[in-house]
């Protein structure tokens, strides 16, 4: 059975984001950690959100996650707004989260159950936890248990997991920080394959520039926290499949990846606190 | 040294509100350009100046050649490769309508942009149009595909402060250098001001230019104070001595005063031809950096004048 | 056709990947060979000298132990030497389930009893601990409620509530139960309680996007992320209990081991009672590695 999205509503628009703000509560008073974020994606969209560590990105992942809620504005999947996480938003977590006395199989089952436990029997239940598992290359390998897979195989599973639930929007919080370079390009291409199959909508938070550039349509650059903001957006225009060995030459990729890099590094420099 | 903006004319409204009349020009080295301008008259619509006028905003004419600019071979014989004309607004009113014309050649490059935000639509400053000379492709590319925000950016941050704002190092050094040798530094200056506009919208106008070729010899920001009873300086950048600082307390102009306080009175720009004889900090300045031509530009918001920009040639 | 767009599992396997833990990578072999055969290794000769270490050290101590013993025992009159020690538990073991009456049974009998009554205390204290354990874990509130009452009774020596056991329960057996009881339900509702507390934050917002119920958070969850801290709580506790209930029927009388010891020095049999001791070691040793080899059973990483 193939993974597909949910077939939407007549609408293009899956995520909006309007004039959404956070603002944390801690011993030392509040800490505007968002503020004046303002954003659409269309359905199908891959977008990045990139920026120096403490820009709020994982923070605006979790939003529109539902795993926290917003103190100011507004968060809309495909028009109707959002309360609190849920199976229609797919999250991959950095730390894969699988559960560690489940067989692959059955940390995947464990989300179709829980979408499809009610209308499904469990053969249907069963076929898709397959084809989840074939469609990111981990089929063989179902009946293991995280513990007895790598890194990579573990993250496949997390992908495998987030896809199988068929969600509205496929969220990714830096999903290949934790991997070696060349894992992390073997899962970037693997990646931009399953998306491009499943037409899945995803926002992805990264640290790295060419990660952002290879896998977007569009870059969202935000600034440094706290407050932090989106500064520039950046369409990227490259055709797809996008091939990273002849991109590497190609001089449009190099020009998104100067602005990219100008953005974060020349005009928004991190700035180390002092401990 | 020969600047980025070579010509700057004002068009005004005739008494009757029909036809855009030659009011004043700087025409430099440009002399033919401005003994044909000065004959010309314009309709709403009409010519570079017209076109403006009905767009209500900013327009930027890259080609001349089969559009609806009217001085064509002229301005080629002066090498003169592109032009914008700034309507000016108080509310609805159209009070002038500021040209520039600029020139690049294989020597000098230089870009401008126009920026616009429309706040029905998105949060987003795009790139409406841009003109790019001799400048490397690469920017033009990068810049369709920006999208600003209010703040960031030098068009977010001129529509931001409503403001303009000069940036003496954009840093973007590399990117525009060209595959020959000919221009022998990249894009490093940016200046932008903010437009009014009929329909609300907002617009910037980004000027970048060159080491080789600034975009103006100097030029000032003055604001008015609260009770716009005086303008004071508060900043620019000069090419020959660098950083302009704000002035001191006693250095004001009053409301008619130069070539700045009537443009402060009449919210339309003046051209003055002899800048070292301006009133007050204009003139020693101008004295000093021997620049002997102005404008003095009003940048208006919800039909008010909140700055004035000065720019010496 | 999903599974002709991507790399099938076979060239995942081209360029191995490096697991968590170091465990040799088998060396790919070119496309074509799924998975290459593990080439024979010679077989390793037996490891005597690895043995002997293992093995040598204890009976060495053990030995030098009795050795001791006995030469302190010696010209003894009253404390047993190793060899009549020895004679007695040969006895004793000879036939350990007579029954003679209820105050005179084979010591098979009286382990048992210990053991059951160890039992009894043991799984009251889980079916109440566990539980109480789960909520102050997962309720900050109630938590707050339990814990500081927890930490004013954990301290308190189990025997001194052996009183309280005859009080209301005005019988040994029971009351036996209770103490044990009172004695392993701290360590277990502590553990557990840390246990919850420390589920890794990620599972539980993996529990959050898929929105399970708070019944299944608890039993796919919570549970299995729990049972490493539980079962290092009823290891503890198990290793008191045994404690406790040795001390706990020499006070109360009755059947049992602890009983038995004492009822041994009544009658002056002092190497019963140095029999007893090892029998004690033994069980409570046995009882400490069963647990331990059902942790392991428990352990993911």
């Amino acid at each position: 059975m193939p993974i597909n999205t949910t077939p939407a509503l007549n609408t293009k628009r899956t995520l909006q984001i309007e004039d959404v703000g956070m603002v944390f509560p801690t011993k030392r008073g509040p800490f505007v950690a968002l503020r004046d974020i303002n954003l659409e994606v269309q359905r199908g969209e891959f977008v990045t959100l990139i920026g120096h560590s403490g820009c709020g990105k994982s923070t605006l992942l979790n939003l529109v996650a539902g795993l926290t809620t917003p103190t100011s504005g507004l968060l809309l999947l495909e028009e109707r707004e959002l309360k609190g996480p849920g199976p229609d938003r797919g999250v991959v977590f950095q730390n894969h989260s699988l559960l560690p006395w489940l067989s692959c199989h059955d940390n995947v089952l464990l989300a179709v159950e829980r979408v499809f436990g009610e209308d499904e029997n469990n053969q249907r239940l069963r076929n898709r936890t397959v084809a989840a598992l074939e469609l990111v290359g981990m089929g063989h390998a179902a009946a293991k248990r995280p513990h007895e897979i790598s890194g990579g195989m573990k993250q496949r599973v997390g992908i495998a997991r987030a896809l199988a639930m068929e969600p509205k929007m496929l969220l990714m919080d830096e999903p290949f920080g934790a991997l070696d370079a060349l894992t992390r390009a073997r899962l970037q291409d693997e990646l931009m394959k399953i998306v491009a199959t499943t037409g899945a909508t995803v926002m992805m938070v990264t640290h790295d520039v060419d990660e952002a550039v290879l896998l977007s349509d569009r870059i969202v650059m935000m600034t440094n926290g706290p407050a932090a903001t989106i500064g520039e957006v950046l369409r990227v225009d490259l055709p797809r499949p996008r091939d990273r060995v002849a991109l590497a030459e190609n001089r449009s990729y190099v020009q998104y990846r100067k602005e990219v890099i100008d953005f974060l590094y020349t005009r928004h420099s991190h700035v180390e606190k002092a401990a | 040294m020969r600047t980025f903006i070579r010509v700057v004319e004002v068009w005004v409204p005739g008494n009757d509100r029909t036809m855009l009349e030659f009011g004043a020009g700087l025409y430099g080295t440009a002399s033919r350009f401005g003994v044909l301008s000065r004959q010309m008259c314009f309709g709403r619509g009409e010519g570079l100046p017209g076109q403006a006028w009905e767009a209500g905003r900013p327009v930027v004419l890259k080609q001349f050649e089969g559009s609806v600019f009217r001085r064509t071979q002229a301005a080629h014989a002066e090498g003169l490769t592109c032009g914008i004309a700034l309507p000016i607004f108080a509310g609805d009113v159209l009070t002038s309508v500021l040209v520039l014309f600029c020139g690049d050649d294989e020597d000098h490059a230089g870009a401008i942009e126009l920026w616009a935000n429309d706040p029905a639509q998105s949060k987003d400053m795009l790139l409406a149009d841009g003109y790019y000379g001799t400048t490397a492709d690469a920017f033009e590319f990068i810049s369709r595909r920006t999208a600003f925000r209010k703040g960031h950016g030098l068009p977010g941050l001129a529509w931001e402060s409503g403001l303009p704002v000069f940036q003496e190092d954009l840093g973007k050094g590399e990117r525009f250098l060209r595959a020959d040798s000919a221009v022998k530094v990249g894009i490093n200056r940016g200046f932008a001001i903010p437009c009014a506009t009929r329909d609300h919208t907002h617009c910037v106008l980004a000027f970048l230019s060159a080491m080789a070729t600034p975009i103006v010899r100097r030029f000032e920001t003055w604001l008015p104070d609260a009770r716009s009873e005086h303008l004071h300086l508060v900043g620019g950048f000069c090419e020959a001595t660098g950083t302009v600082y704000e002035g001191g307390g006693n250095d004001f102009l009053e409301p008619g005063q130069g070539a700045l306080g009537r443009a402060f009175l009449t919210g339309v720009p003046v051209l003055s031809s002899s800048a070292a004889s301006e009133p007050g900090l204009v003139g020693v300045a101008a004295g000093a950096a021997a620049l002997d031509t102005m404008v003095a530009l009003p940048v208006l918001r919800d039909g008010r004048i909140t700055a004035l920009v000065a720019w010496y040639f | 056709m999903v599974s002709a767009v991507f790399h099938s599992p076979r060239d995942a396997a081209l360029i191995p990947e490096t697991k968590a833990d170091a465990k040799p990578t088998r060396t790919a072999a070119y496309a074509g060979a799924a998975h290459p055969a593990p080439a024979k290794l010679p077989r390793d000769p037996f490891d005597w000298r690895g043995l002997g270490g293992r093995v040598f050290p204890p009976l060495a101590g053990m030995a030098l132990l009795i050795g001791i013993w006995g030469l302190l025992t010696a010209n003894s009159t009253t404390f047993p030497t190793p060899l009549a020690t020895f004679d007695a538990a040969w006895k004793l073991f000879a036939n350990p389930f007579y029954r003679n009456g209820p105050n005179d049974q084979g010591i098979g009998w009286n382990v048992l009893y210990s053991l059951e009554r160890v039992g009894l205390g043991f799984g009251l204290a889980a079916l109440v601990g566990i539980p109480l354990g789960f909520v102050i874990g997962r309720f900050a509130l109630l938590n707050r409620m339990v814990s500081p009452l927890v930490s004013l009774l954990k301290p308190v020596s189990p025997l001194a509530w052996l009183p309280i056991g005859l009080l209301v329960f005005k019988s040994a057996n029971p009351a036996a139960i209770w103490t044990i009881f009172i004695c392993s339900i701290w360590p277990m509702v502590i553990n557990t309680a840390v246990g919850v507390q420390k589920v890794p934050e990620d599972y539980l917002n993996v529990a959050r996007v898929l929105k399970l119920s708070e019944w299944k958070i608890a039993t796919r969850i919570l549970l299995p992320s729990v049972m490493p801290y539980l079962l290092t709580g009823v290891r503890l506790s198990v290793g008191t209990a045994w404690l406790v209930i040795v001390a706990a029927e020499m006070l109360t009388g009755g059947v049992g081991i602890g009983f038995w010891v004492w009822d041994e020095w009544n009658n002056l049999n002092v190497a019963h009672i140095i029999v007893a001791i090892f029998v004690i070691g033994i069980v409570g040793l046995l009882l400490e590695w069963a647990l331990l080899a059902v942790a392991r059973r428990f352990d993911y990483s």
